[in-house]
């Protein structure tokens, strides 16, 4: 064997462009399918870091669960060893110890800890007494926190934090696998520490829940467990427990449920290109072997054993496999990060996606499966042969029934390549008309931070925080290269966009007279439209004089004029917000209009919007803003100016995260970005493998053809006319490839219109452009068989003595 | 027509050169019927294949039709080739997937012939040689020797000076080899040049001349 394979690896580097075709053919498929087995691995089938996670189980209903709401379902579901409630994400300012930071904490009954059935790295976990009303608080960290903030520091336990003005100690630090959702969580603590006002609040259903089952109960019964017991509180309960039913499911499915269609779509997706690259293999090999069938004939002839021989063809599918395999893996390694960087966000569990043994082994078995089982095709088309007939240059290499079925599968390649080239062209433009909308806004030059005043030291005290914003507005003015600053509630392209709002009509308006509407209300601290650089089309911008105490005035958006006022102008006219605590109107006059912006996504215009004074504020709506500055130069180089600037009004206030308007908007249309390179991605590769396909058939018919191309050329073929015969060849597959292609290619782009922003599905640039580009890469794919053609010997090609 | 002086064919091997070839002068008249006759490997169908312009790595001199042909580049050797030679093959080697009357035509359309010029030059040839009735069937539905006279049809359709005949019964039946050589017989008596690679002395009698091979050698 190692001789034949010693034999191989020589044939091999004599014949580099066949070794090089095939080699890129194998690598493909095992680079591909390798790249996305690790993920499917990592998310789907890789077992939770938990022990026995089979048992894990999470509590599924409508809306959340209150903490007493959980309370009462523990001694209703005896199934269940251990149950926890929990909030993923919770935010708390740490100061007093180094500079002050936004923490993202996770609020966990102590019961958690046990639930997981994870100790900490060090110290201790929460125990149930830390969650009693009055204890001390305390706080366990996560292992990147205690790395980030403490350089792993093991003397850091019973030191003190700062958390939102109230001190907590450090008791443990839980080891690195233990963020169960991935949500980059800081620190755990108690209910009772952390958000003492949900204790006892039935209505507050802010809180997930899991559970460990007991070794052996099935599911099913703490199913029904839970059912009965969401049946009693509903009736004890209604108010807050109406048509709240639980229902567990395994905590693996509650992970990675959303996404498993998704994955498994690709891994579908990828064990296709898996194939066709298998296909393309066989026919690259089944046109050497074509090539080499006198030498296969003399070898049987002289009497070699026809196993002797198949050990000769599967040593070169072996060497194949090896290189191909080995240059798979490497590209699979290379591009895994970047293929996560493509992924949305929120794909759970992507810490686990690693190019571990496992998905190593599946590559290395991937590369020898198709490399093995691939040589085998035409060493048994070889072997089943009758030398003599090769000998007499009568062998038929190929039955037509194959030679049809290698056709067929390079129409289906090209075919595919094509929907998948039109599909991200459509995608493509989609993402350029939603990156060139018109904003309303100059996102260029303008940075953001988000803060949020805290209850603890700013209370109610509406004066306070006024003041503190007008100086926070006026440090982030001061900084050299910013022209402008103002304060907002809240930007635009903010998901959480604003405050949605009951708005009374006291002048009603004209063109719809309707009491009420709903519209949204965004307060505003400097000059905001100007700095934005959104239009005022009508009336005036605010001013200094819009005090607390003055006039209260509002500035209302194009939307929200041209639905109540039509044509007419709103200026002067009065509306009214209710104070949402005693619900008394508050009264605005109109003073100007602004032209619309995309508030919330970049694929529509805001909702109806009134903007108002954040000075003239009736009550807190809410705590968090945003300061805005415009620069002269890059604005992520004030990022830490612009958080020293909010230290010199309050050295314990953190900026929570700073943002680039022009960011935000490249944010917003990311989810389309992502979609169109993927789609864009699997045509590259949807191309890559036509392309191999057409190659192969080609130069594969080529030596099944090479006789009757030396008889044409004695009949006085120019080399011209062979070559257009081959060429002619690819461009027919191609042809046909694009319109069996074409349907598809509109059934698709027409399936995804949900998604599609500025184009339609029949945008006749996107198909024109993959059919041109498929052309001319098959053209392409075609040019060495063809030239090869063009330079055939007749002499040879008629085997003459 | 045909002027060889000198001619050499050679292959570099490891060894050193090995002569398939060497020192092949001869000339052939228009209207010769020449046997070119010898053992396996004498190199029969090399020289064959230089006379008929298809091979073009030797030296020496070679005069076809008035052209030198050792001085002509690939081009005007193949528009010499197109213009002046036709050419029969031991197997046949009619091209499977085209009909009698497609393969006849083949050559047609290497010449750039119009199609009605074409369809009336291979009606022309089709009822010459009697096969109308065959014109729309695969070389697979034809027995050997209707297969080689349609390679002769072939050969003819447009019009060479010369055909070139690489065993033209060599895969035939004693009768249909003598059809097929009664047919050589009777296009050089119309005035056609033949040259041919024969085994059989019989063959060869149906030409005026025999040019015997040996090891390379003209013996």
């Amino acid at each position: 064997m190692l001789r034949d394979l010693g034999l191989a690896w020589r044939r091999l580097r004599k014949s580099p462009g066949f070794a090089s075709a095939a080699v890129g053919a194998l690598a493909l498929g095992v680079g591909v399918s390798t790249a996305v087995f690790s993920i499917v691995d990592g998310v789907l089938l890789k077992p939770l870091p938990f022990p026995e996670p089979e048992r894990l189980v999470m509590m599924t209903r409508e809306g959340d669960v209150s903490i007493p709401d959980g309370k009462d379902w523990r001694p209703a579901a005896p199934s269940f060893e251990s149950m926890a409630l929990f909030l993923r994400s919770w935010t708390l300012d740490l100061t007093g110890d180094g500079e002050p930071v936004r923490v993202a904490a996770s609020v966990v009954e102590p019961e958690y800890f046990r639930v997981l059935t994870a100790a900490p790295q060090l110290g201790r976990p929460l125990r149930d007494e830390d969650d009693q009303p009055g204890a001390p608080h305390v706080a366990v960290l996560s292992h990147a926190f205690w790395q980030r903030r403490f350089g792993g520091d093991r003397g850091v336990l019973g030191r003190s934090l700062t958390l939102s003005d109230e001190p907590a100690t450090i008791v443990g630090v839980m080891g690195p696998d233990f963020d169960f959702f991935g949500d980059d969580v800081d620190l755990w603590m108690a209910p009772a520490a952390a958000t003492p006002f949900f204790v006892h609040e039935r209505g507050s259903n802010n809180f997930d829940a899991i559970g460990r089952l007991k070794a052996g109960v099935p599911l099913a019964r703490a199913q029904a467990e839970m059912m009965a017991v969401s049946r009693a509180l509903e009736a004890q309960y209604p108010r807050s427990n109406r048509g709240k039913l639980v229902v567990p499911i395994a905590a693996t499915e509650f992970l990675t449920g959303s996404v498993r269609p998704v994955l498994l779509a690709l891994l579908a997706a990828v064990l296709v290109v898996v194939v066709v690259s298998g296909a393309n293999l066989a026919s690259l090999l089944l046109a050497r072997s074509a090539a080499r069938r006198d030498e296969f004939a003399v070898r049987l002839a002289l009497g070699a054993g026809r196993r002797r021989l198949l050990n000769q063809i599967l040593a070169e599918g072996l060497v194949l496999a090896l290189l191909g395999g080995g240059l798979g893996l490497f590209c699979a390694w290379a591009s895994l990060d970047a293929l996560l960087a493509l992924a949305p966000a929120d794909l759970p569990r992507q810490d686990a996606v690693v190019l571990d043994a496992r998905v190593f082994a599946f590559g290395a078995s991937a590369s020898l499966l198709l490399g093995l089982v691939f040589s085998l095709v035409p060493a048994l088309q070889v072997i089943g042969s009758d030398p003599g007939l090769f000998l007499k240059g009568a062998g038929k290499g190929v039955r037509p029934a194959e030679h049809r079925a290698l056709g067929l599968i390079v129409v289906a390649e090209v075919a595919l390549a094509f929907v998948l080239l039109a599909g991200g062209g459509v995608l493509l433009q989609s993402f350029r008309e939603l990156s060139g909308v018109a904003l309303g806004f100059e996102p260029r030059g303008t940075l953001g931070g988000e803060l949020s005043l805290p209850r603890s030291r700013y209370g109610e005290d509406r004066e306070k925080q006024t003041r503190t914003i007008a100086a926070l507005v006026d440090e982030a003015r001061a900084l050299p290269g910013v022209t402008a600053a103002a304060y907002a509630i809240a930007a635009p392209l903010d998901r959480r966009g604003g405050l949605g709002g009951t708005v009374l009509f006291q002048t009603p308006p004209p063109a719809r007279p309707v009491p009420q509407t709903g519209a949204r209300v965004r307060l505003l601290h400097g000059d905001y439209f100007g700095l934005m650089q959104t239009k005022i089309v009508a009336g005036r911008n605010f001013t200094p004089d819009d005090r607390a105490g003055s006039e209260p005035v509002a500035i209302v958006n194009e939307r929200f004029a041209r639905t109540y006022w039509g044509t007419q102008s709103p200026l002067g006219a009065r509306v009214a917000y209710r104070d949402f605590h005693d619900g008394t109107p508050f009264s605005m006059t109109i003073v100007g209009v602004v032209e619309d912006v995309r508030g919330i996504t970049l694929g529509a215009p805001d909702f109806r919007t009134i903007f108002t004074p954040y000075e003239q504020r009736r009550v807190n709506w809410q705590a968090w803003g945003n300061v805005l500055v415009r620069t002269e130069g890059d604005p992520s180089q004030l990022r830490r100016a612009l958080q020293e600037a909010v230290w010199r009004v309050d050295p314990q206030l953190p900026l929570a995260r700073t943002y680039t308007m022009a960011g935000r908007v490249e944010e917003h249309s990311a989810r389309e970005r992502f979609s169109a390179l993927l789609v864009l991605l699997f045509a590259g590769v949807g191309l890559v493998v036509a392309v191999q396909g057409v190659y192969a058939v080609l130069a594969f018919l080529l030596e099944e053809r090479r006789r009757e191309l030396g008889v044409r050329l004695a009949l006085g073929a120019r080399a011209s006319d062979l070559a257009r015969l081959v060429a002619g060849q690819g461009a027919l597959l191609a042809a046909t490839g694009v319109v069996l292609g074409f349907p598809l290619a509109v059934l698709s782009a027409w399936a995804m219109t949900e998604v599609l922003y500025g184009v339609a599905w029949t945008d006749p640039g996107s198909y024109a452009g993959a059919a041109v580009l498929l052309f001319a890469i098959a053209l392409t794919a075609s040019a060495i068989p063809a030239w090869r053609a063009a330079r055939l010997d007749p002499v040879r090609a008629l085997r003459l003595d | 027509m045909i002027s060889l002086r000198n001619v050499e064919k050679s292959y570099d091997l490891g060894g050193g050169k090995v002569y398939v070839l060497r020192r092949i002068s001869l000339d052939i008249k228009e209207g010769d019927f020449v046997s070119i006759m010898g053992p396996s490997g004498a190199g029969k169908s090399t020289l064959l294949h230089i006379l008929g312009l298809h091979d073009s790595a030797w030296t020496g001199e070679f005069d076809f039709v008035g052209a030198p042909v050792h001085k002509l580049g690939r081009k005007e050797r193949l528009d010499l080739q197109r213009k002046h030679v036709g050419f029969v093959f031991q197997s046949y080697h009619l091209l499977d997937d085209l009909t009698v009357y497609e393969n006849i035509e083949v050559p047609l359309t290497y010449r750039d012939v119009k199609k009605s010029e074409r369809q009336a030059i291979v009606a022309d040839v089709l009822d010459r040689f009697q096969i109308v009735g065959k014109k729309d069937l695969y070389p697979n539905q034809l027995s050997g020797g209707q297969q080689q006279l349609v390679g002769i049809a072939r050969a003819l359709v447009a019009s060479p000076k010369v055909i070139l005949a690489d065993e033209p019964t060599g895969n035939l039946h004693s009768d249909q080899g003598r059809e097929i050589m009664e047919l050589f017989k009777k296009l050089n008596d119309e005035g056609t040049t033949i040259v041919q690679v024969t085994h059989s002395e019989t063959n060869a009698s149906y030409g005026s001349r025999v040019i015997r091979l040996k090891d390379g050698w003209m013996a």
